[in-house]
């Protein structure tokens, strides 16, 4: 193929995508159908697993110092890597927080108590619960420390929900792609069926493989490229009022769900991207790899 | 020019459309290829366009052997021929000035070439003023000139023209076939597949007969006319 070519050979690939509009909608149609479904079990999965993990950060341990030693507890604590951090509780607000709690008989107790019978304690959060006890044992070895208090069920809960969000997601992202991969070769492969006439009157003529490829190509990249820029758009928008909704609270929602969902920005640019390049090879290899049969003659 | 030295085909279903076939064509005549259906005349044009490859035998042609060329030399080889089909073949997306140009571009022609060359032929076969046509806004007849246009316009030593008068009318045949006798006075082989006798009558000097995938007479026109062999 010579360079005086590849001009025309672009413009007959933007050409041809007009006069076979039909087919170039259909196509772009179905690869961003493909891309949306992609995008939001991916957006979901996403979330799901932001979830899990604002549920995570709220599990916390409770550590309970001997009086006196909260300061070097608390040096120690932030030397430990699945710290994610602590909160100091004084042993007086422990205690004013029990007895608001049992409201009028908290009363009674304040009157008749001589001492506080209470810690003083902090409140751990982590970074990994998975390896909460191994944490956990670590806290107790610092000295000062009287007692640790491990939430081991909520944590084997929190463990099993976020590896089940996570290989959810990835078979449900997995099973979508193969599905899309078959609708979209399918696709491709009617739009060349329909023009395979075009390419055995090219072969005729003296066309070299990669003068009637080349057409092709640039249809498939096209096509790729708007159905990537086409879903892309629609998630952002969708995904900015769904946000929108949760944000102003027009629904009602748990604080924990609206604290943690993941701006669009997190992902944007593997998105965009991932949508971008899929989109270019798969138009472009969709194109050469169904081309090629009608090229042997 | 185009050489058949003891060409067999056997189709992959077994049927056998040509046996032990031989023959030589020389630059510049004007031959016909004639026999009734199933004859075997519909291969030895596949096989001339590399369509088909022999099973058995050579076969040269403007000096490639079409039985070793492979891949990009084959787009190369069909470049050096003027091929016209009976349907035409031209494609229906792109105008009358298009498609003869297309032939062109694919030789890597520049854009000056192609505005100069293309015009001409247009001219030569009168269709100029139909240049921004597409394929079905043209009569048959009209189609035809335009499928002959785009093989004379890479100046071919070979016009090959299969069955070219079979789907327009008798007026526009004779046409066709004068433009074809044109054509071969300018130097190019011409060969014709045909079954319509009164135009090989009319138009033959070379008439090779193919029966049942063998050939079974090649002789001038006249002696053709008379059924001498």
């Amino acid at each position: 193929m010579k360079l005086n070519n590849i001009w025309y050979l672009i413009r007959q690939g933007l050409r041809n995508l007009w006069l076979n509009r039909l087919m170039s909608v259909a196509s772009a149609g179905v690869l961003a159908v493909c891309f949306l479904l992609i995008g939001a079990a991916s957006l979901f999965s996403y979330n799901m697993r932001a979830f899990a993990h604002g549920v995570e950060k709220q599990n916390e341990l409770v550590v309970f110092v001997d009086d006196g030693m909260a300061r070097s507890v608390a040096a120690k604590l932030k030397k430990i890597k699945n710290v994610a951090s602590y909160e100091f509780v004084s042993k007086v607000s422990a205690l004013e927080k029990q007895l608001k709690r049992l409201d009028n008989e908290g009363e009674l107790f304040r009157e008749l108590m001589q001492e506080n019978p209470l810690p003083d304690s902090f409140k751990v959060s982590l970074h990994d619960v998975d390896i909460i006890e191994k944490t956990a044992k670590k806290i107790t070895k610092i000295s000062g420390v009287q007692k640790v208090k491990v939430p081991k069920e909520v944590a084997k809960v929190i463990t099993t929900l976020k590896n089940t969000i996570t290989y959810a997601g990835f078979i449900i992202v997995g099973i979508l792609l193969v599905v899309s991969i078959f609708i979209i070769a399918t696709t491709i492969k009617i739009t060349i069926y329909e023009r395979r006439r075009e390419i055995n009157i090219m072969k005729f003529v003296g066309a070299s493989n990669a003068f009637i490829r080349f057409p092709f190509i640039i249809e498939g990249v096209v096509i790729g490229i708007v159905a990537a820029l086409f879903s892309y758009g629609i998630l952002y928008y969708g995904y900015l009022y769904m946000f929108d909704i949760l944000e102003n609270f027009k629904i009602n929602v748990a604080p924990i769900i609206k604290e943690n969902i993941a701006p669009f920005s997190e992902l944007s640019s593997y998105l965009f991207g991932g949508f971008l390049g899929v989109g270019c090879l798969v138009g472009m290899f969709g194109s050469v790899f169904f081309v090629r049969k009608y090229l042997k003659v | 020019m185009i050489l058949f030295s003891n060409v067999s085909k056997e189709y992959k279903n077994g049927t056998k459309a040509l046996n032990n076939v031989s023959f030589s064509i020389e630059q510049g005549e004007f031959v016909f290829v004639v026999g009734p259906s199933g004859a075997g005349k519909s291969t030895l044009m596949k096989l001339v366009m590399r369509e088909e490859k022999a099973t058995n035998g050579d076969i040269e042609v403007n000096g490639y052997n079409l039985n070793k060329i492979r891949g990009r030399k084959i787009s190369k080889y069909r470049r050096s021929l003027g091929v016209v089909f009976q349907d035409f073949r031209l494609i229906n997306q792109m105008t009358v000035y298009d498609n003869v140009a297309f032939a062109l571009r694919v030789t890597g022609a520049t854009g000056k070439d192609i505005r100069h060359r293309v015009p001409y032929i247009l001219g030569l076969v009168g269709l100029l003023p139909k240049a921004k046509s597409y394929p079905s806004q043209i009569s048959g007849g009209e189609q035809q000139r335009v499928a002959l246009a785009r093989a004379l316009v890479n100046n071919p030593s070979i016009i090959i023209a299969d069955e070219p008068t079979g789907n327009i009318d008798p007026e526009l045949s004779e046409n066709v076939m004068e433009l074809l006798g044109e054509i071969n006075k300018c130097g190019p082989t011409v060969v014709v597949v045909s079954h319509e006798h009164n135009l090989v009558r009319k138009f033959g000097n070379r008439v090779i007969t193919i029966e049942k995938g063998e050939i079974t007479s090649d002789s001038n026109g006249e002696d053709w006319s008379l059924g001498k062999k």
